[in-house]
C-alpha cells in the first residue's frame, strides 16, 4: 500500500519509476527500512532525497542503483523492469546506465586519476584506447586535465570528489546517483560540486542525490523527504542560480 | 581477460609491499622445492660414486667350518685355486685369509723403552701377501711377502686402531701370540674393502700351524677376498666357487655386491621420494600462506570490491581478478624462488665441495608449482571477494 503523500510526480516518459517499492530486513525485530515508495524521476531532472539519518534514504538509493534488491514493488529504469534482471544483468545495467558518487569518494588511492576512471570503464566492454579518451574528457570536464597522472591519494578532498564525478559520468550514464556527495567537503568545494551537479542536469543528465545538505537540496528541481521509511513530502523548489 | 589482467597488474603494482609479502611464502616454498630436488640429485650422485668405487667391486668367498674343527688354509681353499682366480677376466687381485673366532686370542705387546703391556684380546687373521692389495689397504712400514711366508718369518702387520690402542709402531714393536714372538713390520692405515683389518693382527700363512695350535673349540673360517673391475663382480661371483674348489664348489659361500645400477636406481628413487615429499610439504605451506595473505588482502579491500561491483563488475570478473592477482604473485614468486633455490644449491655444493646436479626440469616445475600454488591459494579469497555485497561494502 502506498500513502497518497508518497506519490510523487508520476507519468509516462519517466526515466525512473518506483511503484510501491519496499525493503525490509529480517530480524528479530524485522525492520521496514522503506515502505511503499511510489514516485517518478524525469529525464534531465535533479532530484534531492532528504531526511534524517536512518530514515531510509540510503536504502532507497541502493535500490535505485540496483545495489540491493527490493522486498516488493516495482522499479523501472530507462524502460527496463528491473525485477526481471538477474545478478549479471543488474551488473551490466549498472555499468551501462548508472553512475555513482559516494560521500567517501571510494577511489583506489594508489592508482592515478585516469586509472581510477578507466578501471570503472573496463567493465563496459569499451576498448582500452577509447577508455582513455573518455576518461581524459571526463576529467578535463571536471577541471582536472592537469592532474591526470596524479595518484588519487595525493589529491585534495574536492579533487577526489571531482575524480569520482568524472568516473560516474565518463560513460554518459542515464542516471547519476550521489550519496551525500558534499558530506566530506568544505563549504567552497561543496558549492563547486553542487554547481557541477546542477550543470550536469542542465546538459541533459539526470541526477538523484541523497543529502543532509540544505544548499545542495535547494539546488535540486525537486525534493523527496523520507521519514521512517516513508517517502512523505515531494516538494517543488525554487532553483537558485549558480555562476 | 586482458582487462582483468590489466586491473590485477594495476593493483599489484600499486600495492607492491603487500604483493611482496604475499609472494614471500610461495617464493620460499619454491626455493626449498628446487633446493630439495637439487640436493637430492646431488647427494644421489655422491652416493652412487662411492658405491661404484668400493663396494661394487668387492667379491668374497668363504668356507665356514664347524666349531672345533681346525684346518690349515691350504686344506680348505688351495692356493692353486686362488691363483686361478687371479687370472680370471675382471679380477684385479685376490687374497686368501683365515680368521679365528671363538676363544679370544690374547696378545702381549712389547714396545721398546716400556714395560710389557697387559695382555689384550684381538682378532687374529692369517693372510697371503695378496690380501693387502685385494683389500686396497694402505700399509705404513711393510706388508709381508711370499718369502716371509716361505721362510716362516715371525712377522705381523697390525691394524691402525689396534696399533693406537697398544702403542705399536712398525719395525719397533713385538707381539707375543700363543707363545709366538712376532715383529710388527707394518700398520694398516686404511682399507676400503676389508674394514676388520683395522682392528686385527695379521700373520703370514706360514705361521698357520703355530697359530692354530691349542685352539680347541675355536672356529676357523677360511675365505678369499677378490677385488674386481667395475661391472665384473656378477660374472666373477658366478665362477668363483668353481675356480677355487673345482671338486666341491657348493661348500663355498660366495658374496656378490648388489648390482650397482639397480642400487643406484633404488637410491635415486628413495632420495627423489624423500625430496619430493619435503618439497610438497613446503609448497602446501606456501599455498596456505598465500591463501591466508590473500584472504587478509581481500578483507582489507572490501570497499574496492564493493565499488567494482557497483560500477558494473560481474561476480566472475571479481573472481578472475583476485585469481589473476594470486596467480601473478605465484608466478613471480615461483621464478624468484626457483632462481634463489638454484643459487642456494650452488652455495651448498661449493661449501661441501660437491658437484651440483640439477635437472633443469626441476626449475621449470618449481615455477609451475609456484604459479599453481598461487592460483589454488587465491581460490577461496576470490570466491569471498565475489560474494561481497556492494551496498554494505560501500556503507563501511
Amino acid at each position: 500500500m502506498s500513502s497518497p503523500s508518497s506519490r510523487a510526480t508520476t507519468g509516462a516518459g519517466s526515466l525512473l519509476k518506483c511503484r510501491g517499492l519496499r525493503r525490509s530486513f529480517d530480524g528479530p525485530p524485522q525492520v521496514h527500512a522503506l515502505r511503499d515508495a511510489t514516485f517518478d524521476v524525469r529525464a534531465g531532472e535533479f532530484l534531492a532525497i532528504v531526511g534524517r539519518s536512518g530514515s531510509g534514504k540510503s536504502t532507497l538509493l541502493n535500490l535505485l542503483g540496483l545495489l540491493d534488491s527490493p522486498s516488493g514493488g516495482e522499479l523501472t529504469l530507462a524502460g527496463t523492469d528491473t525485477r526481471a534482471l538477474g545478478s549479471r544483468e543488474r551488473a551490466a545495467f549498472r555499468a551501462r546506465q548508472l553512475g555513482f558518487v559516494f560521500q567517501a569518494f571510494h577511489l583506489l588511492p594508489e592508482l592515478t586519476t585516469v586509472e581510477n576512471v578507466t578501471v570503472a570503464l573496463s567493465y563496459q566492454g569499451i576498448s582500452r584506447r577509447q577508455r582513455r579518451v573518455l576518461a581524459v574528457q571526463a576529467l578535463e570536464r571536471m577541471g582536472l586535465g592537469h592532474r591526470l597522472d596524479a595518484r588519487a591519494r595525493t589529491l585534495s578532498g574536492g579533487e577526489q570528489q571531482r575524480v569520482a564525478l568524472a568516473r560516474a559520468l565518463a560513460h554518459q550514464p542515464s542516471l547519476i546517483l550521489a550519496d551525500e556527495p558534499t558530506g566530506n567537503l568544505d563549504s567552497q568545494t561543496e558549492a563547486e560540486i553542487t554547481s557541477i551537479l546542477r550543470t550536469l542536469t542542465q546538459e541533459g543528465g539526470t541526477v538523484v542525490v541523497v543529502t543532509h545538505n540544505d544548499e545542495l537540496a535547494a539546488a535540486a528541481d525537486r525534493r523527496l523527504r523520507v521519514h521512517d521509511g516513508v517517502v512523505t513530502s515531494p516538494t517543488a523548489v525554487t532553483r537558485p542560480t549558480y555562476v | 581477460m586482458y582487462d582483468v589482467l590489466l586491473n590485477a597488474w594495476l593493483i599489484l603494482r600499486s600495492r607492491w609491499l603487500r604483493t611482496l609479502s604475499c609472494g614471500l611464502g610461495v617464493a620460499l616454498g619454491c626455493t626449498v622445492f628446487v633446493m630439495a630436488l637439487g640436493l637430492g640429485q646431488t647427494a644421489q650422485a655422491q652416493v652412487s660414486d662411492r658405491f661404484d668405487v668400493f663396494r661394487a667391486t668387492t667379491v668374497s668367498a668363504s668356507f665356514r667350518s664347524d666349531a672345533g674343527v681346525t684346518a690349515l688354509p691350504e686344506e680348505r681353499i688351495p692356493a692353486a685355486g686362488v691363483a686361478r682366480v687371479r687370472t680370471m677376466p675382471g679380477v684385479i687381485d685376490a687374497g686368501r685369509f683365515t680368521a679365528l673366532s671363538g676363544q679370544p686370542v690374547i696378545v702381549r705387546a712389547r714396545v721398546p723403552g716400556t714395560t710389557d703391556a697387559e695382555p689384550v684380546s684381538v682378532n687374529l687373521l692369517l693372510a697371503d701377501p695378496h690380501l693387502f692389495a685385494a683389500a686396497h689397504a694402505a700399509v705404513a712400514g711393510h706388508s709381508f711377502t711370499s718369502v716371509d711366508e716361505r721362510v716362516q718369518r715371525h712377522v705381523a702387520v697390525v691394524g691402525a686402531a689396534l696399533a693406537r690402542e697398544l702403542g705399536l709402531t712398525a719395525g719397533q714393536s713385538t707381539l707375543s701370540i700363543k707363545g709366538l714372538h712376532v715383529q710388527v713390520i707394518g700398520v694398516i692405515e686404511s682399507t676400503h674393502r676389508m674394514p676388520e683389518l683395522l682392528n686385527s693382527v695379521v700373520l703370514p700363512e706360514g705361521l698357520a700351524a703355530a697359530a692354530l695350535r691349542n685352539s680347541p673349540g675355536d672356529r676357523v673360517d677360511t675365505g678369499v677376498l677378490v677385488a674386481t673391475r667395475p661391472g665384473a663382480p656378477r660374472v666373477v661371483g658366478d665362477r668363483l666357487a668353481l675356480a677355487l674348489l673345482p671338486t666341491a664348489p657348493s661348500t663355498l659361500g660366495v658374496q656378490v655386491p648388489e648390482d650397482p645400477s639397480r642400487l643406484r636406481l633404488q637410491v635415486s628413487a628413495d632420495l627423489r621420494r624423500l625430496s619430493l615429499a619435503a618439497a610438497a610439504v613446503v609448497l602446501v605451506g606456501g599455498v596456505f600462506a598465500i591463501a591466508n595473505l590473500m584472504q587478509l588482502n581481500v578483507s582489507q579491500r572490501v570497499r574496492e570490491f564493493g565499488l567494482r561491483r557497483a560500477v558494473g563488475a560481474k561476480r566472475w570478473q571479481v573472481v578472475t581478478q583476485v585469481l589473476s592477482e594470486a596467480t601473478i604473485i605465484g608466478l613471480v614468486a615461483g621464478v624468484a624462488g626457483s632462481t634463489l633455490g638454484v643459487w642456494a644449491l650452488l652455495g651448498v655444493c661449493i661449501w661441501q665441495t660437491w658437484t651440483p646436479v640439477l635437472d633443469i626440469g626441476a626449475v621449470g616445475f618449481g615455477v609451475v608449482a609456484g604459479t599453481l600454488g598461487g592460483a589454488v591459494g587465491g581460490l577461496i579469497p576470490a570466491m569471498l571477494a565475489a560474494r561481497i555485497a556492494p551496498a554494505s561494502a560501500l556503507r563501511l
